[in-house]
């Protein structure tokens, strides 16, 4: 039903209700109660706090009908359907005590009459429940006629506005003229104010289509993606640094250019959020698929000392759940993150269901960011390089079969018998007896860094390779919270003669006995464990954390014969360390040898060293192509993955029952893994993710949305201004636009009703302050980004420049303080200082200053709506600050090098130029008095008033307004 | 009234109760009031988004009606200031006890660390004769306007989360700070200042960066404005070289005047704003610059303060925020960083880099105190000394073995604050912890129970100064129940 005739019928119901309360309940029982539009606002306003999501009091919830129906704590029926009599719920609310009655008097008012009413009539009628309006699935809805409304009309959405209009007694606005739709259309597709060159073109261009063609050119231009990347920014929270204390700088700019690019391309919006969810696991995955997850490495990685990684790593997910709930799905998942949601049906299990998808990547909030994808600069060289990967993901593959078939069996390997232990450091070092052989364990205070010495006497007969297992302290606990793990760095093996065996004076009293191959429980970690044969502090070993025992087989040059009273000295060095808590040394370990030939042969077996050998020359292939390291998503290898727990309160050292990754439970479809999420959010039964995007773009382009609050179509959200038209709009962007965004826009952008007028009468201002009702065009602040692009443009100084990494333009000094990081903001020269606002680099703990002024968010976090503030801190911006000022300069050049013109016309030129249409002559005569003023006196000269007055022009409502 | 009256009726009704809920004012749209839920509770703040910082009443009358917030930005070592201990004195050297440790995170302390004595004398001062460290020697006498809560409390120990706490109510980015809820609550009283104004010294930004200010959700006006000692005292307050300030009001009215014809033409009442956000930023031209100029201080207060104009130092903010005070700006938030002391450095360390620091802030804090007392501002001006966490009873370890020199590790469950005017008690003691300070034993005060106090200081209910966004009536106290702390009020 069109929003026009829903209205009006939603009133007539609860008219009629009012009129039963009066005469004769069973007298209006004919009338349908509509729960979604008259009973769940009431449970919401009123019951909902303490019987919903978070507090179920007395054993009373809701939130969905079967809990509804359920007996509560009192063992009365809480609704019995048809009978409002026996229900105890309405009992309750009805109770003309006081002291009785629902809400509880300290809680809120008591229900009015017609609340009342409506409760009962809902009942008698059988207590009928319906899914909450944004969990059914959008479908295509017939537009309303009318002739007036098929005259009107120019798209499809146009209907949908007209007949609300008419139901609310008003008519759509006259048609803008065309420079006004001209400077507003060119702004929402491309983020810049029409050219001289443009304005004209169009001006003067009377053939049919000529609307369609400006459209078609705005659609084609490449600064497009640049302007609707910078919204997808905001949703993705990126930055070019880690966030938090230290704030250390993160090169992720090249998936900021992946989105450039993607929307350049018109990819459609369901392949967009594949790519970004999981393009990692799409088949053959391209160097750009994986490039396209680190939408979700923009979550902050906290490098302040002290920190545990765990910690944030897991706030990291919780950043990623969140921002993908807001941003795409538009619910507020994050109620459920501590409790179930208090007013929809999402339960806390779902929460952390969901957290699961993501919980096995392989990022652990390391310092180092990694995992990363070496993203090559040359685009060229894109395809060779990612051959290059998928050789070098094969061979190690290959190693690690190898590996896992000869030396893991642990009845291949016999405990060494270890006998004597000592540490560096204030580590200790304390021998124990367990049922596979004596254990190393540290403890006390354990000192970073720590070398271990082992002894022990040479086993009988000959050896081919030890193993080493070390375990968690606690295995039971460390697998939902994980203990400190360890890099072992260095392995070294050392036989000690024994006196008899050394008759000949040459020989050495000691020996190190040569490693040359290590095989390890881990295919592709941080570290390759081969490199704990050399002098680096790289090596094998779980980097920060361990949740489960681990082991690695190190295989001697060739098997050793060992002889009695000889001994084995073993030497383990740990070269990492974090800068906090825990030591990154191994704290329970045991040793074991092996004189199997299948593992000792491992040293010399061909098909071995061929990989091997593969493997460094493609390593070495792969770094001679210059890239930039972007850190992505990674899934974690099987064997190691993490589980997901439900966490009590939402802490993450409280893990409660494991939880299986999957979709909520409310909401039609599934998913096991970040593939199908990235399938499942735009499945056909999705109901969320084309409302939200259409929704989206709609208040991009109109000012606000057809549902106000962006990220919350949940019950406590608003509700849709024009439900048929968003539904129909949603249904249409994914079914027969395909998800594209340029169709989307295209369809937008020449309707009626966003070609209207934005001059507006005082009435109608009164009557629709913020334009919900489109009874005209949309007229709005610049985005913070147009406002400095704008300047860019008129000024002629605009560098068109896509891409690339951060650019520094002008920032005052001392706006970069932050603790620990001694980067430092270094002002671009020549053209760089004048590429556009999207490129700006974007430091979080002390952002671009006069892009925060006027409402650019911190980036901190998923920011799904700005807010627009007028302030006189934005006007100080605009007056005063050099990177304005200076384009001010370069305008008023602009402005003097119209040598045949008189001054007024130039001033004119220049507003025209900076407002896209001309000023009215007051206004010009505003101009030009200042102007001549500041001539008149001596001291300022002509291009200095001309830079003045360009400055002024700058500042402009009509500038700085769209 | 027949069937289509009523109809009409309740259709005009329900646009606009919802027009009014969404936010059905000029510009700033659903941001004000967020969703339909809105009317929940009463004690709304009600904005007129023309002049977002127009003083406001707040829920009751009350004392307090501005804040001067002192941040130690790193966490000072209370056992060398205010927490007098004998008997960690009487341990030095011995093992923290082991079920003391158990359970309980640290930043970098691992394994068996070992109890560290205060490293400085202790007695009591004023007529109150509570104790203070020889340290403070200045401030020990503005002992009797103070009052300690030695228990505070928080969960947090890393710096940039537990800054965050302090200051937003969360350990994560996205709440608003202290100062935007109080400008949101109560405006402020010059409209040619912002409400909210944030000073630095130290030599760096404290470890939260700008989000230790920000206005999270609440509409960023209300986020804090940095002011400097270097450059421009407010971004972009001064002209570009050449531009008098006549000029640029007269540039300003020439602007205006067009927005005036602007308005005309297209009707949208944000020009009408506009217009006067010019209008106040060529009065906070002026306005600013003198406040932040030291120039007409006299060299008796200079001296008090230990101020030197042009420096960036905590002596000059100190008296800047005085300054900004009696000019009506609502909330001064002072950072002074460099009170991390782990004893990686000597500049770090308790028993040499402490007494450097003490020294920087022991003048200016009495001054402060005594100025502000001096011109009857201190009943109504709330003043704050607090760092984000406390420090432990034991020395560091960090990597598992002895320090260069003399440090405290984090410690989140127990720290000392200071709390003066504005309401509340003089010379008074709130909370004791155990003999080695390890954690509170009596009234232990959450970050949540001191914003409760700090709001109510200022007259308002913690429960009802709220926001309502995404289905939650957002708080600075948060989802934790928290309390007003009486005991700290006069």
């Amino acid at each position: 039903m069109p929003l026009a005739t829903r209205l009006p019928a939603t009133a007539f119901l609860i008219f009629a209700a009012t009129v039963a309360v009066a005469d004769e309940p069973a007298a209006i029982e004919f009338n349908e109660v509509l729960f979604n539009d008259q009973v769940r606002p009431i449970f919401v306003e009123h019951c909902l706090a303490c019987h919903g999501g978070v507090k179920e009091a007395g054993g009373i919830s809701f939130v969905t009908r079967e809990k509804a129906l359920a007996e509560g704590d009192s063992g009365m029926p809480v609704i019995e359907p048809g009978d409002h009599e026996a229900s105890y719920l309405y009992d309750r609310v009805a109770d003309p005590d006081d002291d009785f009655r629902m809400p509880p008097a300290e809680h809120g008012r008591r229900l009015n009459e017609q609340e009342l009413a409506t409760l009962r009539s809902w009942i008698n009628q059988g207590a009928n429940w319906e899914d909450p309006w944004a969990f059914r699935n959008p479908q295509r809805r017939p537009a309303p006629a009318s002739p007036a409304a098929n005259e009107w009309s120019q798209s499809a959405i146009d209907p949908y506005v007209f007949a609300r209009l008419e139901a609310e007694g008003l008519t759509p606005a006259t048609e803008a003229d065309r420079a006004q739709w001209l400077r507003r259309v060119t702004f929402d597709l491309i983020g810049l104010p029409p050219t001289e060159s443009e304005r004209t073109l169009f001006e003067t261009d009377h053939a049919a289509g000529a609307y369609e063609r400006v459209v078609d050119r705005l659609l084609a231009s490449p600064h497009f993606g640049e302007r609707w990347a910078s919204v997808w920014l905001d949703l993705a929270r990126y930055a070019d640094t880690m966030g938090f204390e230290r704030d250390p700088p993160r090169d992720i700019w090249p998936w900021r250019d992946w989105v450039v690019r993607a929307f350049n391309a018109d990819l459609p919006y369901d392949e967009f959020l594949l790519k970004q969810m999981a393009g990692d696991l799409v088949e053959n995955a391209t160097i750009e698929d994986r490039l396209a997850t680190a939408l979700h490495r923009n979550s902050q990685t906290n490098t302040e000392g002290g920190t545990d990684d765990e910690e944030f790593r897991w706030a990291a997910i919780v950043d990623r759940v969140d921002s993908t709930w807001q941003g795409v799905l538009g619910m507020t998942m994050g109620c459920a993150r501590c409790h179930d949601h208090p007013y929809d049906p999402l339960w806390q299990k779902d929460y952390y269901r969901f957290a699961g998808l993501f919980n096995t990547t392989q990022d652990a909030d390391l310092a180092e960011d990694w995992p990363k994808v070496a993203v090559p600069d040359d685009p060229a060289l894109l395809s060779e390089a990612a051959a290059i990967d998928a050789g070098l993901s094969d061979v190690r593959q290959q190693i690690f079969r190898r590996g896992q078939e000869a030396a893991g069996p642990v009845e291949r390997w016999q405990p060494l018998m270890i006998e004597t232990a000592e540490s560096t450091g204030e580590t200790r070092l304390d021998i124990r007896t367990a049922e596979n052989g004596p254990e190393v364990a540290a403890i006390g205070t354990v000192t970073d860094r720590s070398t271990y010495t082992l002894t022990a006497a040479a086993p009988a007969g000959p050896i081919a390779a030890l193993r080493i297992d070390a375990s968690p302290l606690d295995p039971d606990t460390a697998i939902a919270t994980p203990e400190y793990g360890f890099v072992l760095s260095n392995f070294r093996v050392y036989l000690e003669r024994s006196p008899q065996a050394t008759s000949s004076d040459e020989e050495p009293q000691e020996v190190e006995l040569m490693l040359v191959e290590v095989l390890a429980d881990e295919t592709e970690g941080f570290f390759r464990p081969i490199d704990s044969l050399r002098d680096n502090s790289a090596g094998w070993g779980p980097y920060t954390r361990m949740r489960r025992p681990r082991w690695a087989a190190f295989v001697f040059e060739s098997p050793v014969e060992l002889r009695e009273g000889e001994r084995l000295r073993l030497q383990l060095k740990h070269e990492m360390a974090t800068d906090g808590q825990g030591p990154l040394v191994m704290q329970r370990l045991r040793v074991s040898t092996t004189s199997e030939d299948a593992i000792g042969q491992l040293a010399s077996d061909r098909a071995l060293r061929d990989l091997r050998e593969r493997e460094g020359a493609l390593m070495a292939r792969r770094k001679a192509i210059a890239s930039t390291a972007t850190p992505v998503l990674v899934k974690q290898p099987v064997s190691l993955r993490r589980k997901t727990y439900r966490l009590d309160r939402g802490s993450w050292l409280s893990p409660e029952e494991e939880v299986d990754p999957g979709t909520p439970t409310t909401l039609p479809g599934a998913a096991s893994d970040r593939l199908e999420l990235g399938r499942w959010l735009s499945a056909d039964d999705n109901p969320l993710t084309a409302r939200v995007m259409v929704n989206r773009v709609w208040a991009e382009v109109f000012g606000a949305g057809l549902v106000e609050t962006l990220a919350d179509f949940g019950s406590t959200g608003a509700e849709p201004s024009h439900p048929a038209l968003l539904d129909d709009l949603a249904a249409r962007f994914r079914g027969e636009m395909g998800w594209s965004l340029k169709r989307l826009l295209r369809e937008l952008v020449l309707s009626a009703t966003y070609r209207q007028d934005a001059r507006v009468s005082a009435d109608l201002v009164k009557r629709d302050p913020t334009n919900r009702l489109l009874a005209r065009g949309p007229r709005g602040r610049l985005r913070a980004e147009m406002v400095r692009d704008q300047a860019l443009v008129v000024s002629g100084k605009l560098n068109p420049r896509l891409g690339g990494p951060p650019v520094m333009p002008f920032q005052p000094e001392g706006v970069w303080k932050t603790v620990y990081n001694n980067q430092k903001w270094e002002t671009a020269e020549g053209a760089a200082r004048f590429r556009r606002a999207l490129y700006t680099y974007w430091k979080r703990t002390a952002a671009y200053p006069s892009m925060m002024a006027f409402d650019a968010p911190s980036r901190d976090q998923c920011t799904a709506l700005r807010p627009t503030t007028n302030t006189p801190l934005q006007a100080l911006v605009t007056l005063n600050d050099p990177a304005f000022v200076e384009l001010a300069e370069a305008l008023a050049d602009r402005m003097l090098a119209r040598t045949e013109e008189t001054p007024r016309d130039r001033i004119a030129w220049a507003a025209k130029e900076a407002t896209g249409r001309p000023l009215p002559e007051a206004g010009i005569d505003e101009l030009v008095a200042l102007n001549e003023e500041m001539i008149a006196d001596k001291s300022i000269d002509e291009g200095f008033a001309m830079t003045v007055v360009a400055n002024v022009i700058l500042n402009l409502d009509a500038a700085l307004t769209k | 009234m027949n069937l289509r009256q009523e109809l009409q009726h309740r259709t005009t009704q329900h646009v606009t109760r919802r027009h009014f809920l969404a936010g059905g004012m000029a510009g700033l749209g659903a941001l004000w009031l967020g969703g339909k839920n809105a009317s929940a509770s009463s004690g709304r703040i009600v904005i007129d988004p023309s002049q977002p910082w127009a003083p406001r009443l707040p829920h009751y009358a009350a004392k307090a009606k501005r804040v001067i917030f002192l941040h130690m930005a790193g966490a000072p070592s209370q056992f060398e200031l205010f927490e007098h201990k004998p008997e960690l004195a009487r341990l030095n050297g011995q093992k923290c006890p082991a079920e003391l440790m158990a359970g309980e995170r640290f930043a970098f302390l691992r394994g068996e660390p070992l109890l560290l004595g205060p490293q400085y004398p202790f007695s009591p001062a004023g007529e109150s004769g509570l104790w203070v460290s020889d340290r403070l020697p200045e401030f020990r006498k503005s002992v009797d306007r103070v009052t300690f809560v030695h228990t505070m409390t928080t969960d947090q120990f890393n710096h940039a989360p537990a800054q965050l706490l302090v200051h937003t109510g969360l350990a994560r980015q996205g709440g608003a700070s202290m100062g935007s809820w109080v400008t949101y609550g109560l405006g402020s009283e010059n409209q040619n200042l912002p409400g909210f104004v944030v000073l630095l010294s130290g030599g760096k930004a404290p470890d939260v960066g700008q989000a230790g200010w920000g206005s999270g959700y609440l509409p960023s006006v209300y986020q804090g404005v940095q002011c400097r000692s270097h450059g421009d005292p407010v971004l972009f307050l001064s002209n570009p070289e050449g531009v008098s300030q006549d000029l640029r009001r007269r540039t300003i009215e020439a602007i205006n005047r067009v927005n005036q014809t602007t308005h005309a033409e297209w009707g949208d009442p944000e020009t009408i704003t506009r217009i006067a956000q010019y209008e106040m930023a060529c009065r906070m031209q002026l306005e600013a610059s003198d406040a932040m100029s030291l120039g007409d201080e006299s060299p008796t207060t200079l001296e008090a303060y230990g101020a030197a104009p042009g420096a960036e130092s905590f002596a000059n903010n100190c008296l800047l925020a005085r300054r900004l005070a009696e000019r009506g700006v609502r909330f001064v938030q002072l950072f002074d960083w460099g009170w991390d002391m782990h004893g990686t450095s000597e500049e770090g360390s308790i028993d040499r880099g402490l007494t450097k620091k003490a020294r920087e802030i022991d003048r200016p804090m009495h001054a402060l105190l005594s100025d502000l007392e001096d011109r009857g501002m201190l009943e109504d001006t709330l003043v704050i000394w607090a760092g984000e966490f406390g420090r432990t009873p034991m020395r560091e370890n960090r990597g598992g073995k002895e320090m260069a020199f003399l440090g405290r590790d984090h410690h989140a469950k127990a720290f000392t604050i200071w709390l003066a005017g504005g309401g509340v008690k003089r010379g008074h003691s709130h909370g004791e912890t155990d003999p080695i300070g390890f954690g509170p034993v009596t009234q232990p005060v959450e970050v949540r129970d001191l914003h409760a106090t700090i709001l109510h200081l200022l007259g308002f209910d913690h429960e009802k100064l709220v926001y309502p966004l995404q289905g939650l009536d957002q708080k600075l106290t948060s989802v934790e129940k928290a309390r007003v702390v009486e005991d700290l009020i006069a």
